[in-house]
């Protein structure tokens, strides 16, 4: 350890100072405990869920003369037209939408799920798309650097991105770009972004509970998916 | 109580004071500390033979809790950005001066990134290895290695710290 990391352990050690509570092995306890009573409740609760729908089908296939519909009711995907950024989304199965931005973005920073510029939508597995736009004089290549300096800078992720691929968004050429940041996590992190008609859209994903490696490429379908589903305005 | 539990026990009772300081300087808050290091200690527990007997249980709970920190960071990633002041006053009377070096510690470490935080606090404050802290990290001594070099860099030009330094530690 040399001159400077001895005044600063030294510093360090002045300002942190003494915890106020200790942590006990009953306060540890009572959260195990916690957590697995909440984790067989939704067992359970999974479980008799299935057990009531089952039974229900079985009692409609017992009733002989139950009334069978004209037609068979057809789902109709939902769409989602954003309010600030005008594009059209058509959810597919396991998504849908949290919130509409409050406000358009300024073109400033890295929205990232939790701002109040970005469309925010939740699918399988917990994994989140997140939409924000504005306008910009760069071309698709020059926006695809932007976006991943500007993140890179504000979210400590890698300066290069893992991959950088070539993918169609909403009938727009666009690129996909997969990073993990923070670095020192595990957490994949993707941009989608394009340029149509001078607006730099960015569609980030993430699954917030940090999912392990061998989980991203179930991430990374249903992203995929959500892309498929974007319709950008002629 | 069981072997293990009783391990555990002890464990968390020789350990709990030095975990929450680490915690502490990661989060810059004494409540945020203790939920960190039990939420560490509870992901722990349910493997704790199996840590006891093939690695330093205390590097394996550092680890959670690194890996903990860093979700909660991720949760609230975008909403988090590093800060040259943070938004306290000072405190007034004998208090002060143990008031002012926390608080412009807590705003040198914020103005790290995380990744330069965690090594800082590992290396410097824990006083674990190079190898250790890549270890708890997991990633490579060489990551760990530059990564303390750019977070000295960054220190030795913050007028923050040279001020600090200048006077007699409390």
């Amino acid at each position: 350890m040399n001159g400077m990391d001895r005044q600063l352990r030294d510093l360090l050690e002045a300002a942190v100072g003494e915890p106020p509570r200790q942590v006990t092995v009953a306060a540890v306890r009572r959260r195990v405990i916690r957590r697995r009573v909440v984790q067989y409740t939704a067992v359970a609760a999974a479980v008799i869920a299935v057990l009531v729908l089952v039974s229900l089908g079985t009692l409609g296939r017992a009733l002989p003369h139950a009334p069978a519909p004209a037609t068979r009711p057809h789902p109709e995907t939902p769409i989602i037209t954003s309010r600030h950024y005008g594009y059209t989304e058509a959810l597919p199965a396991g998504w849908r939408l949290v919130t509409q931005a409050k406000q358009q973005w300024d073109g400033n920073g890295a929205p990232g799920d939790g701002d109040s510029v970005v469309d925010l939508y939740v699918g399988p597995g917990g994994v989140e798309a997140w939409v924000y736009a504005a306008p910009t004089k760069e071309n698709l290549a020059a926006y695809a650097i932007t976006t991943v300096r500007v993140a890179g800078a504000v979210h400590d992720c890698p300066a290069v991105p893992q991959t950088n691929q070539a993918i169609t968004i909403g009938g727009a050429p666009g690129r996909l770009l997969d990073t993990q940041c923070p670095a020192l996590t595990s957490f994949l992190v993707e941009l989608a972004v394009t340029v149509h008609h001078g607006i730099g859209f960015v569609i980030g994903s993430q699954n917030p509970s940090g999912t392990a490696p061998g989980d991203w490429p179930a991430d990374r379908a249903a992203f995929r998916e959500f892309l498929a589903g974007i319709r950008l305005k002629r | 109580m069981d072997a293990e539990a009783e391990g555990f026990a002890q464990f968390v009772e020789a350990r709990q004071r030095a975990l929450q300081r680490t915690a502490w300087l990661l989060t810059g808050d004494w409540a945020a500390a203790e939920d960190l290091v039990q939420t560490a200690l509870v992901r722990s527990w349910p493997r704790w033979e199996r840590i006891r007997r093939r690695d330093d249980p205390e590097i394996y709970v550092r680890r959670a809790m690194l890996n903990t920190w860093s979700s909660w960071r991720r949760r609230r990633w975008w909403g988090e950005r590093p800060s040259e002041t943070v938004p306290d006053a000072q405190a007034v009377g004998d208090m002060a001066t143990e008031v002012t070096v926390r608080i412009a510690v807590q705003s040198v470490l914020k103005s790290l990134t995380a990744r330069q935080r965690a090594v800082v606090v590992l290396r410097v404050f824990d006083d674990l290895s190079e190898a250790q802290v890549a270890h708890v990290l997991d990633c490579a001594i060489g990551t760990v290695k530059s990564t303390m070099a750019q977070a000295v860099a960054r220190l030795r030009e913050d007028p923050r710290l040279a001020g600090l330094m200048d006077r007699e530690p409390q």
